[in-house]
């Protein structure tokens, strides 16, 4: 076969050294593990972020399916000085995709990396690789026989667990922070050594998947939303099964409600009443589920209030919709169904929408769904609300107080609405911290409001950072802006590890803000 | 929507035209020889989502194709179709797969895609109001003619920019010389469509 001359290539690195690499990558993995074929990369260069795609163009994409490949491919990597871009499932939509940092880098792709080592149902731990999905883990599950649930992100049955926690992603089941929830992890590092982080370690050990400390310095967490080592194999733990699930809304008529629902709420979430998140749902994320923009208005620019009051009056659709869920025994679940209900009454606003007089209302389903581990991609249909394929997640923390949601609310739909767009947002409230989830959503097909959507992404980092808020991931083409909000104490460590760990910059350069070339 | 309803969708227009079957995941080679006019081409799937299930779009493939019995399958965002598409991507026998859809399905289709080694030779982006289209395409392998035309924004400029579409699509590497006259009781979309060619 002739390869066509390549149309893109490694930053840095000639068009002769690029094959080289090439025909050691295809003797290595097979010649049809290594994609270079523009229709074979065509898939990989879908993005949502308002840059053009040719920026995250990548040169080659190589799939690898043993730890031993994966060490093959960094040491051709650092031979011929090849950036890669490892994804597992690649499914990080609004946060960058599958597209490398910049136009390219090799992409490395885990998925048929997917086998389930192990899932034990006493100690309800797994230890899977990258390409694991959700669906195949509950799949797995279900086969045999065991009680436990999973806890998915909003892509839930097409992405998998390896790549959401290493992007310290979140879920909706009380095991929602991923991050705390895993245990154990096998990497591959630049030099090609394999590590085995924690009790992995230790010769002969069977706690790598129950005991995440090990002995020293904790290191699972350098390999999290960085570019330090290639994870090969994850531990994480899995939810035992509740006898009772009791998924409620409470949907509340006022913008300036929310203030005084995280107060009521928040002591719910801190003392273990409610055990997983508590989501606070705005009008326009609520109504995506079954509301298109166009079914009010094909008017460019920002939706009115006046658009936005007609949906909540014609859909019954809250200023703000709570979501959360009761687990444990029949008894456990009596107890605290009290305890919310009372308290709610007692506020003196709010109607409770229990499962059952929810019925068939596909908002709620969707959230129940969430809320208990179950596959849905009810979450998709955010791209039909305003339609033209942009989408990028703006997502500060803070503190769970009440007296941070509107301020930020007003703060973010000014921004938003200044640059022609919606504020279709959330908050999460996760005991003591809260996370504002907003979907930028924008048309690609018009270049006007492609700029935009980049200028209103880039002043929401800016205004939120001068109230003290920074965010907790972001999309690759806005990493190193984020990276400067977390000061540049943190930028030089991540450089000095960066050039301890990895000294030729081969992996993932860009990750986090993180490549000792910029 | 789960799988056996899909099965019996009624009432689109699109399912007057002679030789088209909506929702029917099952492809049978002899249903989709090549046509004389065009290179080889393996089975034809359709997807469509929304007003693109009574657009031209569909016409133009009728034209493209016009001794086959096109597959129409109506996409949603139901665990269901995610099961059946991934089975038809992964199933072995080369396959065509080409749509026109919201910007929910496609995402979702783009994915499944990609996780399934299939390749993508056309991704293009459509916004339609007041008469006016917006075409953004990332990649028009499938017909470097009509990515030139949408490109320059002169998709309306002859045939209707879907018709013209759905004939490219479903005849890969062909001149739309033979592409048969349009029936105008056809309304034209307006929205934001995503058009796609996936084989596998």
């Amino acid at each position: 076969m002739t390869d066509p001359t390549p149309a893109i290539l490694p930053r840095g690195v000639v068009q002769q050294e690029f094959q080289k690499a090439i025909e050691k990558f295809r003797k290595l993995l097979g010649a049809d593990n290594v994609l270079v074929q523009e229709e074979q990369l065509a898939p990989y260069m879908k993005i949502m972020m308002p840059v053009d795609e040719s920026k995250h163009a990548p040169s080659a994409v190589l799939i690898a399916t043993t730890v031993e490949q994966v060490q093959g491919v960094v040491a051709i990597c650092n031979g011929h000085r090849i950036p890669v871009w490892t994804v597992s499932t690649g499914h990080n939509l609004g946060y960058g995709s599958a597209a490398p940092h910049h136009r390219g880098q090799v992409i490395l792709d885990l998925k048929k990396m997917n086998k389930i080592i192990d899932v034990d149902p006493d100690l309800c731990t797994a230890l899977v690789e990258p390409g694991v999905t959700y669906q195949q883990l509950v799949d797995y599950i279900r086969e045999k026989g065991y009680k436990l649930w999973v806890d998915p992100p909003a892509p839930s049955a097409i992405v998998g667990p390896v790549g959401n926690t290493l992007d310290r992603g979140v879920g909706y089941t009380p095991y929602a922070e991923h991050f705390l929830f895993q245990c154990g992890m096998e990497v591959v590092l630049a030099n090609g050594k394999v590590l085995r982080t924690a009790m992995g370690g230790v010769k002969g050990s069977n706690t790598w998947q129950v005991f995440k400390w090990g002995y020293g310095p904790y290191l699972d967490g350098i390999f999290t939303q960085s570019n330090f080592g290639i994870v090969t194999k994850m531990g994480l733990w899995l939810m035992p099964q509740p006898d009772v699930f009791k998924p409620f809304a409470v949907k509340y008529q006022k913008d300036e409600d929310i203030a005084d629902l995280v107060e009521l709420f928040r002591p719910l979430s801190i003392n273990g009443i409610i055990p997983n998140g508590v989501v606070f749902v705005g009008t326009l994320y609520e109504a995506s589920a079954t509301v298109r923009r166009s079914d009010y208005t094909t008017d460019k620019g920002a939706t009115s209030k006046e658009i936005i009051q007609r949906i909540r009056d014609e859909r019954k659709i809250g200023a703000w919709t709570v979501y959360g869920a009761l687990y444990g025994t029949q008894a456990h679940v009596d107890i605290n169904w009290k305890i919310v209900t009372e308290l709610v009454q007692k506020s003196g606003k709010g109607e409770i929408v229990t499962e059952e007089q929810a019925g068939s209302d596909p908002a709620f389903k969707y959230r129940a769904d969430l809320m208990r581990g179950n596959m849905t991609l009810t979450e998709f249909a955010l791209y039909n609300w305003r339609g033209g394929g942009g989408s990028m997640w703006f997502a500060p923390v803070s503190q769970a107080r009440g007296s941070e949601t509107l301020k930020q609310v007003e703060l973010a739909t000014q921004i938003l609405n200044k640059h022609g767009l919606d504020y279709v947002g959330e908050f999460i409230v996760t005991q003591r911290a809260m996370h504002h989830i907003i979907d930028v959503l924008y048309n690609r097909t018009d270049e006007e409001e492609m700029k935009r959507a980049y200028d209103c992404f880039a002043e929401l980092l800016g205004e939120f950072e001068k109230h003290g808020y920074g965010v907790y991931r972001v999309n690759s083409a806005f990493m190193h802006r984020v990276a400067d909000s977390f000061g540049p104490v943190q930028r030089e460590i991540n450089k000095t590890l960066k050039r301890a760990l990895d000294p030729n910059n081969i992996l993932a350069p860009g990750k986090s803000g993180i490549d000792l070339d910029t | 929507m789960n799988v056996s309803r899909r099965f019996i969708l009624k009432g689109i227009a699109l399912s007057v035209l002679a030789g088209i079957t909506m929702g029917r995941w099952d492809l049978s080679p002899t249903n989709n020889a090549a046509s004389a006019q065009a290179q080889p081409i393996p089975p034809i799937l359709v997807l469509v989502s929304g007003e693109a299930e009574q657009s031209a779009f569909l016409q133009g493939i009728a034209a493209a194709l016009p001794d086959k019995h096109l597959r129409v399958q109506r996409t949603d965002l139901g665990m269901g179709f995610v099961q059946d598409f991934t089975r038809l991507l992964r199933s072995g026998p080369q396959i065509r797969i080409i749509g026109l859809v919201d910007d929910a399905s496609a995402a979702l289709i783009v994915e499944l895609a990609r996780a399934s080694d299939a390749r993508l030779q056309w991704l293009g982006y459509h916004s339609i109001s007041a008469g006016q289209s917006r075409h953004r395409l990332l990649y028009g392998k499938a017909s470097s003619g009509l990515a030139a035309r949408l490109r320059n924004g002169a998709a309306d400029d002859l045939q209707p920019w879907t018709t013209a579409l759905g004939f490219a699509l479903a005849s890969p590497g062909t001149a739309q010389t033979g592409m048969a006259p349009l029936a105008a009781d056809l309304s034209p979309l307006t929205g934001h469509f995503v058009s796609f060619a996936i084989e596998t």
